[in-house]
């Protein structure tokens, strides 16, 4: 497998032990029409400066960084070691807002601001001061408290500030940052691809939305606006009902990449929240290519509302893990099969994890369920106002966990109050955190 | 205690010429108390082989205290893979 995959320029190589793992991004960079610059490059300057790097190679504890270029944060780098957001600069040049200590695991944390503007000639030597006081300071008697989330909240941000700004003024001037012709040279790889402008409406496509209502339900939230006039980026969800989330067969990423090729400049990517995404698509393409998906039951119009759910391969899988996922995603797929009621539901994020290890990022859910084990038995405890965007948060417990067979109507009971309880267009966190636990608890174990 | 150079097995140092040992934890003022005024070869302490404080030390002493002598792990600890940080003072850390 290796080999295969190095033949196309693959490796595992920092896909585990204690060391800089690899950079994470937008899913949409380089597409999406909120972006102030395409974060990409910097991932690689990043990727190239962690990989075997000297220092940071036994560091206590593994390590993650996310780039993010968008008004809107795709890349959750709240909840990473380090999230770099792109931001314009006091005098107009495009720097970094850099987060600190964010992570998930078994004590959450949301990543908090070290700097609030960071010039981009410094990001690879402000980075490596980052590392290096956590390399020095961060714990390493304890495998859970050795992440750099822990060292930050120990010695509060404004000391591990201090303590990073002063290792800063002390190295920077070192060699580690990069010269601008080698920017150049890593910028010149991820030149935008070659998209002629086109009318920003197809009559055809508009045409085909007025007269078919699945089309137009699967254009409405898995067609996504390009910088591009007259392009479109595509979620292609692998959540449709009754399929474990996120998997695809081998005929289904075959498929998907003849589409990529035909259709997105033969690019394909894969979103953190488990699906796939053709990032440049020519509106006028876009029946052709629904109709491909359909074809292969890739159709399906839920990206980003409740049947989007992210789940962790759970007991079925993992040896790590106390709880089935899977079943558990496929019974609350079932139970909101109807895309109307999803439609009246709206955007909402549903994350499921069966250990506390939370690869199913249950604490960033809007709705979050942690599976463990008690005495034996599956118990599922449901988290609420998790959200891993912008002014991100860690949900809360709401209460004694539930068993398995219970979770779909737990579910229903948690969207059902949210309903009643929201604004006209108001999200599941904003609710959440304007009428808080008690609505929810009533409605859950009020009967108790 | 004797540095070596992990890429041939040969002794570096004589052990009567390491100045300092450092432990991993070595803060900043013991830091420049070994690079200061002295040009001998200082060790650095590896607890244990994934303890990779003493990557950074060997970092901060060439970049902030300016040592421009032989820095190496102290033997006595496990073999830690080559790298730039335990390599002659010609080379670059």
């Amino acid at each position: 497998v290796l080999a295969a995959l190095a033949e196309v320029g693959m490796h595992c190589i920092q896909t585990s032990g204690n060391c800089v793992r690899n950079t994470t991004s937008d899913p949409f960079a380089a597409a999406a029409n909120d972006e102030l610059e395409d974060p990409r490059p910097w991932c690689e300057m990043l990727r190239q400066w962690s990989m075997l790097h000297p220092e940071f190679n036994w560091l206590p504890r593994k390590f993650k960084i996310a780039v993010s270029g968008a008004a809107e944060d795709r890349a959750a780098t709240a909840f990473h070691d380090i999230g770099l957001r792109i931001v314009r600069g006091p005098d107009g040049e495009n720097g970094f807002r850099v987060l600190v200590g964010g992570g998930m695991g078994r004590t959450p944390y949301v990543g908090q601001e070290i700097r609030p503007f960071l010039k981009k000639e410094h990001l690879l030597s402000y980075v490596e001061s980052i590392l290096r006081v956590y390399n020095l300071l961060g714990r390493r008697d304890n495998i859970y408290k050795a992440r750099i989330e822990i060292l930050v909240n120990q010695l509060g941000i404004d000391t591990f500030r201090e303590a990073v700004e002063a290792d800063w003024e002390a190295t920077h001037k070192s060699a580690v940052d990069l010269p601008e012709d080698e920017q150049r040279r890593i910028l010149s790889y991820f030149a935008p691809p070659d998209l002629p402008p086109q009318p920003a409406r197809d009559e055809k496509v508009a045409a085909r939305r007025e007269t078919d209502p699945a089309f137009a339900n699967w254009y409405k939230h898995n067609v996504l606006a390009h910088r591009v006039p007259g392009y479109s980026s595509v979620v292609i969800s692998l959540k449709e009902p009754g399929r474990t989330p996120g998997d695809a067969s081998s005929d289904a990423m075959d498929l998907v990449a003849d589409l990529a090729e035909r259709f997105s400049q033969d690019e394909l990517r894969v979103s953190y929240t488990q699906n796939l995404i053709l990032p440049h698509v020519a509106i006028a393409d876009i029946p052709a290519l629904y109709d491909a998906l359909a074809g292969a039951d890739l159709a399906t119009g839920n990206n980003e509302l409740l049947g989007d759910m992210i789940c962790c391969p759970g007991l079925d899988y993992c040896n790590l893990a106390n709880a089935r996922s899977i079943p558990i995603a496929k019974e609350i797929a079932k139970r909101f099969e109807d895309p109307a009621r999803q439609e009246v539901i709206g955007q909402l994020r549903l994350n499921m994890s069966g250990c506390i290890n939370a690869c199913g990022h249950h604490h960033s859910g809007n709705i979050g369920i942690l599976g463990v084990d008690k005495k034996g038995t599956e118990l599922y405890q449901i988290t609420l106002g998790g959200n891993p965007k912008d002014d991100a948060s860690v949900g809360s417990i709401i209460g004694p966990g539930f068993r398995a067979e219970a979770v779909p109507d737990v579910i229903d009971t948690i969207v059902n109050t949210y309903l009643e309880n929201r604004d006209e267009g108001e999200s599941f966190v904003d609710t959440w955190r304007r009428v808080g636990a008690p609505p929810f608890k009533e409605a859950l174990y009020g009967a108790r | 205690m004797v540095l070596v150079d992990l890429n041939t097995g040969a002794l570096i140092s004589d052990p009567q010429d390491v100045a300092t040992v450092l432990e991993p934890d070595a803060d900043t003022d013991a830091l420049a108390a070994a690079a200061g005024g002295n040009a001998g070869p200082i060790a650095i302490s590896f607890p244990r082989f994934v303890d990779g404080r003493g990557f950074s030390l060997a970092l901060l002493l060439r970049e902030r205290h300016g040592f421009k002598g032989e820095i190496g792990p102290s033997v006595k600890s496990s073999p830690i893979k080559a790298s730039t940080c335990c390599a002659p003072a010609s080379t670059p850390p």
